[in-house]
């Protein structure tokens, strides 16, 4: 297991390098001068003439490179040009209104779609377990830039239960959290459901079933210990989902976090931004990703079995 | 296939018909704009109503579909094109070139989707074409991996095998034999991941990117009416809804691909 | 775990109609202010708060008249240049100090300072001194001189008639030597000066408390103190209005109709005529439009009555030329006014006597939903008369730097006041002197007009202003040098129970010391 971390985390450095550099490549792709393009015309000048000594045109690609990343070592990732602010500190600032959002999400995603699709894998035919399949499909038709809206409009400007907009404490984050989830949910409970009704079927279970265990110690024992590998990784795998998301669903409800902030960039063609944020956004996911990974191994131990068989 | 699956067929096939024949049928121009019904509610005259600039919903909604059910299929296609011959060619030359291959294919999975599209989006010029090659960057991923898996088994079955005694050369064995084989498998992956695409399309849109306005793409048009969202809610609700539908049409056929050809190999991602 | 979810959830709902505090006004705010150095402020929610918490030499009044502030009155010399204030006694800082006149040299000095980068300098670049104080060869402006305790004089390099007017703006607030010197960058968020509200609380991006001084000059505000909710969504500010939590709400354009519709709510909203104007640059330094017939054409081609009907919903009055309808006093004749009219066929006969039938054109907007859906409005009526206007949108300092730069060959910008006096409406916009970031850029050149304002500045006397102020915006007019649209007004509505609230032009004028409930 310790040999397994430290190859993982080994396998980092690749990854943060090449996502730098890709980083790096956009930088350089976007219309105009990439100097320009990292702290904008209305820049003092000393920063610019710094900056290109670091990454001009007079200097070769890899040069180049190498200066770009020592910027974002140093924690430079340009600046805004629309509030002319450090883009690092806009993004640290916001970066944990997005973690709590997406926690929120997960807080209402993962036990109700778990518990949606362990009752529909239990009652397999019947009016639940249609309407959880059903859901199922849904939940990841429904654009959330649409449903976000929808739920804004009857929730809070028709019924005015709560705010629409905002940052802050539970009222605010309920709305949007809510909508984050449900992508989350219906994956969430058709995996569940799918496992669920694998292990049922399996061999052991029957037998604690003949031994007259009742249904739910049967679900916690046995059931969830072997469905709780796929639940795992789908788990980790949708964080990916939030921060997509998150783009739209912060925009929506005025939710001051990296997403909103990256449709600003967006909006604005405000390269810096979009370049930090697509940054952040993917070293988050990675961490998440390592993690998820981390824990999948220890809960499991025969999950190194399945990367063999692969 | 069962009674809900056709029926969902017929619902999209009724849809896509109508979407491109639009253009021919005798709506209102989705592109005119009339400054003296503007934001009419829906009526007999305007079914779905008018939007801030006066424009027939409906009309815009139909001629939304074609563009974005058109992007959607070309990133799918292309997607897959991509995928295929790179799970292809990672499947069957092994070594160096698979380890290659798919460290590139995990590098690019290390993105969340959507920043990686909008990262690409955000440095082309704006419009359709950037959103399609966006979305093939991102989408070849699962093909690749699915394809690959699919060829690592053909490669040790006895028909390659005898193929290769008879004396045929790589890219023979490869081309005539083992892609044909593959074929199916790539297609009905685009089946089952074209839902994705369309919302996809739909997110870049809603963000900015893609079609320039005054092209109606549903993305662009529900974004354009969120600040008339209390005043006149039908611009959201009627572009959304086309949308919602035609994805859940397009995952509906997806799962029953899915289940019909169980694929249980098959993740998503 | 439902059950918690359940409960947390009834808590929420239980505690949304909340946070109003007893005695305070609620207000709004679109977006978090920058700072509340009034040296550095540009934006207008700081200017709004700004506003509140300190004072200057004038200010206006209602009816954009310059009326005392902390002087109480003043003279200027015969040939113009020269102005001396009087200053109020007993006039304190929060910090108890009275205002001296050195006090307004160190204000006044420390915007022109070149070390504090104060984007507001050019404010005072006429007085006498100023532009040597800048580039740092001398210690202080020997424009501003202290005469007395309370006696203050200010020399201009030449006569300037908008100068008294430029006194009401937000840089020329006065500010206590000894709180900069404690605070240093630290007076953005932590600012002291006259007014009748002192900071006492900022949660960045979220709200900012005001509470009143009793020992306000001008006699202590009604209200106990002021809340400011930063709040970016109209919607949600929308919202909070009708739930209570804001007293005064700027109304959004999407909802206007439906408050004005609304008997409960009809009579409760105010109307400012705004001092600005929408218009359409056309870059009169190359073809197709450095040609005045063309430019003529395109004016006519465009139905603005029916637009700001319309699409605006006569939130406005139409612009007849580029100075709003409460700034100019004269009338513009009637042949002058022929350019505007809306008559397409014209337009396209104008274009094909020149032999420009079809042509393209690029028509720069920012990445603003309205302004966009503008745009293609305004496209629709070109291509009308078979002008192809091509819309790009973009980020706003890459649009200011494009169209800066003469970029584009149409633009849609409008133009603030910022300060009541016609000649801010002529001499950056039209004047050769300043092509470009100046304000003029439509790189509209005339010497006649240059002429015009330049005498019109240095007009002792309003009515000898006025009359060279008509003369150049009749040229103007005649040259079509803009597509004038409209001068937007804002409508504000206000809760039942807010009384003593008084609307200015300038919405940095009000103090806020007359509300109550």
């Amino acid at each position: 297991m310790g040999r397994y971390i430290i190859k993982r985390v080994l396998l980092l450095i690749p990854v943060l390098a090449g996502i730098t550099f890709v980083a790096f490549l956009l930088l350089k792709a976007i219309p105009g001068d990439p100097v320009l393009n990292l702290v904008g015309e209305r820049s003092s000048p000393e920063i610019i003439e710094q900056l290109r000594k670091e990454i001009g045109s007079d200097r070769g690609l890899l040069q180049q490179y190498a200066g770009y990343l020592g910027l974002l070592a140093r924690g430079d990732f340009g600046r805004s040009y629309h509030t002319n602010r450090d883009v690092l500190s806009d993004i640290a600032a916001k970066l944990p209104n997005t973690l709590r959002l997406a926690l929120a999400a997960m807080m209402i995603a993962v036990p109700l779609g778990v518990m949606a699709g362990c009752a529909a894998a239990y009652h397999k035919s019947g009016a639940l377990a249609a309407a959880v399949e059903a859901f199922s499909v849904a939940g990841v038709s429904v654009p959330i830039f649409w449903s976000g809206l929808l739920i804004m409009l009857l929730v809070s400007l028709e019924l005015r239960l709560l705010p629409p907009s905002g940052t802050g404490g539970l009222r605010f984050i309920i709305l949007p959290a809510a909508v984050l989830s449900i992508p989350a949910m219906a994956t969430l409970a058709r995996v569940t459901r799918t496992a669920v009704s694998e292990v049922l079927v399996m061999p052991h279970v029957n037998t604690a079933r003949a031994k007259g265990l009742t249904a739910t110690r049967i679900t916690l024992l046995h059931v969830m210990k072997n469905a709780i590998v796929p639940v795992v990784t789908i788990i980790g795998l949708d964080f990916g989902s939030y921060l997509n998301g998150a783009v739209v669903t912060e925009t929506i409800f005025g939710w001051d976090g990296l997403g909103r902030f990256t449709m600003e960039g967006i909006t604005m063609r405000d390269y810096p931004v979009i370049l930090g944020c697509v940054i952040a956004g993917t070293v988050l996911f990675v961490l998440v990703n390592l993690l998820t990974d981390l824990l999948y191994h220890y809960l499991d131990p025969r999950v190194r079995l399945y990367d063999r068989k692969k | 296939m069962t009674g809900r699956s056709r029926a969902v067929l017929i619902i999209l096939l009724l849809f896509l018909a109508g979407s491109a024949a639009a253009p021919f049928l005798p709506f209102p121009d989705p592109l005119t704009i009339d400054l003296d019904h503007l934001k009419q509610p829906p009526s007999s005259a305007h079914p779905f109503g008018t939007d801030s600039k006066g424009r027939d919903v409906l009309s815009r909604v139909l001629h939304g579909g074609v563009i974005s059910i058109s992007v959607a299929l070309v990133a799918a296609a292309v997607s897959a094109l991509i995928g295929f011959s790179v799970g292809l060619v990672s499947g069957y030359f092994g070594g160096k070139t698979d380890t290659v291959l798919m460290a590139l294919v995990d590098f690019l999975l290390s993105f969340p989707s959507l920043l990686l599209a909008v990262a690409i989006s955000v440095v082309l010029p704006p419009g359709i074409y950037s959103v399609m090659i966006a979305l093939s960057v991102v989408g070849w991923t699962s093909f690749a991996r699915l394809v690959r898996g699919h060829v690592l088994t053909l490669k040790e079955s006895s028909f390659v095998e005898a193929a290769r005694a008879v004396g045929c050369g790589h890219m023979r064995v490869l081309v005539r034999h083992i892609a044909p084989l593959c074929l199916p498998l790539a297609l009905v992956m685009a089946g089952i991941k074209l839902g994705g695409f369309v919302l996809a399309e739909a997110t870049l849109s809603f963000l900015g990117l893609g079609a320039q306005p005054p092209a109606p793409t549903w993305g662009a048009m529900i974004s354009a009416s969120r600040a008339y969202i209390i005043t006149a809610p039908w611009t959201v609700i009627f572009p959304g809804a086309a949308l919602t539908l035609t994805a859940l049409c397009f995952n509906i056929l997806g799962e029953e691909l899915r289940g019909r050809f169980e694929l249980k190999g098959l993740r998503e991602g | 775990m439902l059950l918690v979810l359940c409960l947390a959830l009834a808590c929420s709902v239980g505690c949304s109609p909340s946070e109003r505090r007893e005695g305070f006004l609620h207000l709004r705010l679109s977006a978090n202010p920058t700072t509340l150095d009034p040296s550095l402020i540009t934006d207008v929610p700081a200017a709004l708060v700004a506003a509140k918490l300190f004072n200057g030499l004038v200010r206006l009044g209602e009816g954009l008249e310059v009326v005392p502030d902390i002087a109480e009155r003043w003279e200027m010399s015969k040939d113009g240049r020269t102005y001396r204030f009087y200053l109020k006694a007993g006039v304190t800082f929060s910090n108890g100090r009275e205002v001296t006149s050195r006090d307004f040299k160190y204000s006044f000095e420390r915007v022109l300072d070149p070390d504090g980068r104060s984007p507001n300098a050019w404010v005072f670049d006429r007085v006498d001194g100023a532009r040597e104080f800048r580039n740092g060869l001398s210690a202080g402006v020997r424009g501003f001189r202290v005469l007395g305790e309370r006696l203050f004089e200010i020399e201009l390099r030449s006569a300037f008639s908008p100068f008294l007017n430029m006194l009401t703006m937000t840089a020329a607030y006065v500010v206590p030597e000894e709180a900069v010197r404690q605070s240093g960058v630290g007076f953005s968020s932590n600012p002291a000066g006259t007014g009748p509200f002192v900071l006492k609380e900022w949660r960045s991006h979220q709200s900012l408390v005001l509470e009143r001084r009793e020992d306000y000059f001008a006699g202590s505000a009604k209200l106990k103190g002021i809340l400011f909710r930063v709040i970016p969504e109209d919607l949600t500010a929308v919202t909070e209005f009708e739930l209570g939590n804001l007293d005064i709400l700027s109304l959004p354009a999407a909802v206007f109709r439906r408050f004005k519709s609304d008997p409960a709510w009809k009579d409760h909203i105010v109307s400012i005529e705004g001092l600005n104007t929408y218009y359409l640059g056309l870059n009169a330094s190359r073809p197709p439009f450095n040609d005045p017939e063309v430019r003529v054409a395109v004016s006519r081609s465009i139905d603005r009555k029916k637009i700001l009907e319309t699409f605006y919903e006569g939130r406005g009055r139409l612009a007849r030329g580029p100075v709003p309808d409460a700034l100019r006093t004269w009338q513009i004749p009637p042949e002058a006014a022929a350019t505007q009219s809306y008559d397409p066929a014209a337009a396209r006969r104008m274009l094909a006597g020149r032999g420009l039938e079809n042509f393209t054109v690029s028509l720069y907007v920012t990445a603003d939903q309205e302004v966009v859906d503008l745009a293609e409005i305004v496209q629709s009526y070109l291509a009308g008369v078979g002008i192809r206007a091509k819309i790009r949108q973009l980020e706003w300092s890459a649009f200011k730097a494009a169209v800066n730069d003469g970029e584009p060959d149409m633009f849609w910008l409008s133009w603030w006041a910022d300060y009541p006096d016609t000649e801010n409406f002529l001499f950056p916009l039209f004047h050769s002197s300043n092509l470009g970031p100046g304000g003029n850029r439509t790189r509209y050149v005339s010497r006649e007009v240059d002429r015009l304002i330049e005498q019109g500045q240095a007009s002792r006397r309003a009515a000898d202003a006025a009359r060279f102020y008509q003369r150049a915006e009749e040229s103007i007019i005649r040259d079509a040098a803009w597509v004038f649209c409209w001068h937007k007004a804002d409508y504000v509505i206000k809760q039942p129970w807010v009384r003593g609230f008084r609307t200015y032009p300038v919405y940095s004028m009000d103090k806020g010391a007359d509300v109550s409930f």
